[in-house]
C-alpha cells in the first residue's frame, strides 16, 4: 500500500487542467478499498485558495469560477473530504529543523515535516511517496531518504 | 496519550483498518489526522476554466509560496 503525500503543487491538479494522473489518483483512492492512499496537509487549503485568487486577479479565471472553486475546496477539506488530512499544527515545531538544514520555505518545511511524521506512522507493509514539484522540497526530502516524484511522473499502472 | 485517549480524541470512522492505524499512530505522536468520509459518494471536481498562461499552475504555487508576485 502506497500513501501518496500530495503537496499543493500536486494537489492543485485535482482542480485545474494539466496533470490527469492526479485526478486519476484521487478517483482511484475513493473508488477502491485497497487502492493507493491520498494524504494532504490542511495547509494546502489556504495555499490552493491563494493560487485561485491570484489567477482571478491576473485575469485568468472569472470571478464566478473562483467562487465555485473556493466552495469546492472548502467542501473537500471539510466533513465530506475525499482526502486523509494531516493537521500541521502538530508538526510546525519540527519545521524549523528543516529550515536550518536546507534552503526551503516555511510552507515547504512544514509539508516535509508532515510527510516525515506520516512516514514514521505508516501501517505495516506500506510506503510513502511525496508528490511535489517544489525543487527545494524535493532536495530536502531526498536527502532524508524519501521517495519523491513529480505529479507528472505518477504511474496509474503501478496502483493495480 | 494512550490508545484509549487517542480513540476518544480521534473518533473511529468506517475507514479501512490501515487508515485507522495510521490515524492512531499519528495521534500518538501528537499529530491530528482526519480520515476521508467513505460513506459519501464522491465525484471529482469539475476542472476550472483557467485561461492559458506562460506559467504552469504548479509554478505559480511555488512562486506564491516564496512570496513573489
Amino acid at each position: 500500500m502506497t500513501y501518496y503525500f500530495l503537496d499543493t503543487t500536486a494537489l492543485i491538479y485535482a482542480y485545474v487542467p494539466g496533470c490527469e494522473q492526479v485526478r486519476e489518483l484521487v478517483a482511484r483512492f475513493r473508488s477502491a478499498g485497497g487502492g493507493p492512499r491520498v494524504v494532504v496537509c490542511d495547509m494546502a487549503l489556504p495555499e490552493a485558495i491563494h493560487f485561485m485568487i491570484e489567477r482571478q486577479q491576473a485575469g485568468l479565471l472569472d470571478y464566478k469560477s473562483l467562487s465555485r472553486a473556493v466552495s469546492r475546496l472548502d467542501a473537500d477539506f471539510g466533513d465530506a473530504s475525499p482526502y486523509i488530512i494531516v493537521e500541521v499544527s502538530g508538526v510546525v515545531s519540527h519545521a524549523r529543523d528543516w529550515m536550518q538544514l536546507f534552503e526551503i520555505t516555511a510552507k515547504g518545511a512544514i509539508t516535509v515535516a508532515a510527510a516525515l511524521a506520516a512516514r514514521v506512522s505508516l501501517p505495516p507493509d506500506s510506503d510513502i511517496c511525496l508528490v511535489t514539484t517544489d525543487e527545494d522540497q524535493i532536495d530536502a526530502a531526498r536527502a532524508e531518504g524519501f521517495t519523491v516524484c513529480r505529479p507528472f511522473e505518477l504511474d496509474p499502472a503501478s496502483w493495480d | 496519550m494512550n490508545e484509549t485517549e487517542v480513540r476518544l480524541r480521534f473518533p473511529v470512522t468506517d475507514s479501512p483498518d490501515d487508515m485507522l492505524l495510521f490515524q492512531s499512530r499519528m495521534g500518538l505522536s501528537g499529530v491530528r489526522v482526519r480520515l476521508p468520509n467513505t460513506r459519501m459518494d464522491y465525484r471529482l471536481p469539475e476542472l476550472l476554466p483557467l485561461e492559458p498562461s506562460d506559467e504552469a499552475p504548479h509554478e505559480a504555487v511555488v512562486r506564491l509560496r516564496r512570496g513573489a508576485r
